[in-house]
């Protein structure tokens, strides 16, 4: 069986450890449009371009992954989910702040909504929608090593 | 036959598909206290049957390609929901919406509803999947695909339940793995063909030579190779059925040659890995350039982690600031 594909939080592209490990660990790594954007604005505002950001991204064949109608129809469904549990009242600043970040928490994770993709984040509590499937990045580490990685969708290779 | 005729034709054939993917899941349904089917499931019920009825597809134009499983659907139909079980983690489909517009007295309905019935009463427990898999490989484009699914059966990476499973556990696995790379379709597949001699060569080592067989990494190389195959395949004309556009087969493509890209890392990683024991095969003609090429490849990674990431932390609070 191949290994799970995986999408990559925004913070985990920047996490020095875990670039240096996925590169030998050979399978699909994506990161969301949403993501990359929000990576663009910091390497924009530091460094003026995304030049090394790009470079570090296709040399270590992690692709900016397309988001199409399938995935933004996704997205509405996980907002819709993270806010009914928030228990906000609209037009309030916590609304408002609850609602971006969920926004782009939930675009980010739709191209994982699927078995059988993974999620890495430091953020697994912000994904619920994603239950087992979203991963803390050491953790998913240390049981790829072992050989311990969850495979409860065994035999859905072919989605 | 006139122009508007064989339109008119072509289009009642049409319709006729989505009760392929509709008939699957109610049938499924049916026979499984009313569980809808895991994808995997629907993949290969609504395509065999498709198949039985008409193997050539002129019929019974259903959208689907050859991946690493088997056949798997193209294009279902917008009411084919997909949902993730709480039980299994598997993901399944149901129908949601009416059911699909068609003609009662359409024979291909009928013969449709029939072969959908034979292939869920042919395999009707969950325990019979591998066998339907079996089948649905019967036709296959390429010999290739059955070969090599054996030897990776023989690896116990798939086939769990196949006719072939008792058969294959007695038999070497070198053996049908060279088997099935004798069967290689070269010519169709002329830039993954380039990889077959390191992946042999590779296995041959890991597999026979190494002091102690390393089965993780026989089956890490049997997989990526796999992977790489059946990427080509669903980009080939003869690894999915014709009516697909030309703009998903072209990001097949695409797709096809990053999933090369990560063959050739891993082959090398490998290699790599392997002259970190046996130091010989760094002069091997076949292995040599290719450890040459990764160790220059993990260097420039290196300076691009480094160049990319020099600025990380700083970078991450900016990033902070909007949440």
């Amino acid at each position: 069986m191949c290994p799970s594909p995986l999408a990559l939080d925004t913070n985990v592209v920047l996490d020095s450890h875990i670039m240096h490990w996925l590169r030998h660990h050979h399978t699909v790594k994506v990161i969301s449009p949403v993501a990359y954007a929000e990576l663009a604005f910091g390497y924009i505002t530091r460094l003026g371009s995304t030049k090394s950001l790009d470079a570090m991204l296709f040399k270590t064949k992690i692709r900016v992954e397309q988001f199409e109608m399938a995935e933004a129809r996704i997205t509405g469904e996980f907002v819709r989910q993270l806010m009914g549990g928030a228990r906000l009242a609209p037009g309030t600043d916590e609304f408002r702040r609850a609602w971006n970040k969920a926004w782009r928490d939930s675009a980010i994770a739709s191209h994982a909504a699927f078995s059988p993709w993974r999620l890495l984040t430091f953020e697994r509590n912000g994904f619920p929608f994603l239950g087992w499937r979203a991963k803390n990045p050491y953790d998913f580490k240390s049981q790829i090593l072992s050989g311990t990685e969850e495979r409860r969708d065994l035999g859905e290779e072919d989605e | 036959m006139r122009r508007q005729e064989r339109i008119a034709n072509w289009a009642a054939k049409l319709s006729v598909t989505p009760v392929v993917w509709f008939e699957t899941i109610k049938q499924y349904k049916e026979r499984h206290d009313g569980n809808a089917p895991p994808t995997k499931s629907l993949n290969k019920i609504g395509t065999l049957a498709a198949f039985r009825i008409d193997p050539s597809g002129s019929r019974l134009p259903l959208d689907y390609s050859w991946y690493r499983y088997g056949t798997v659907a193209e294009r279902l139909p917008s009411e084919v929901v997909r949902f993730e079980d709480p039980d299994s983690g598997q993901p399944c489909a149901d129908w949601k919406g009416p059911r699909p517009d068609f003609q009662q007295d359409d024979p291909l309905v009928a013969r449709v509803r029939e072969e959908i019935g034979h292939v869920i009463a042919d395999y009707p427990e969950d325990s019979d999947f591998e066998r339907l898999v079996d089948e649905v490989y019967e036709f296959a484009p390429f010999p290739f695909q059955r070969s090599y699914r054996l030897a990776r059966m023989r690896l116990g990476v798939t086939g769990h339940g196949s006719r072939f499973e008792n058969e294959v556990r007695v038999r070497d696995f070198w053996e049908l793995l060279n088997a099935a790379l004798s069967e290689f379709p070269e010519q169709d597949f002329p830039q993954v063909a380039l990889t077959v001699g390191p992946l042999r060569e590779i296995i041959k080592l890991t597999w026979n030579q190494l002091p102690s067989r390393d089965l993780d990494a026989t089956k890490a190389v049997v997989e990526g190779f796999w992977d790489t195959f059946c990427s080509f395949l669903r980009a080939h004309d003869l690894g999915h059925s014709k009516g697909l556009g030309s703009e998903r087969i072209h990001q097949r493509a695409v797709e096809a040659g990053w999933s090369l890209d990560r063959l050739r890392d891993l082959l090398g990683d490998m290699a790599l890995r392997i002259s970190d024991r046996i130091p010989d095969v760094a002069e091997d003609a076949t292995l040599g350039p290719i450890i040459e090429n990764r160790r220059k490849d993990i260097e420039e990674q290196s300076t691009a982690l480094e160049q990319g990431l020099a600025a990380a932390d700083e970078i991450r609070r900016l990033i902070a600031q909007g949440d």
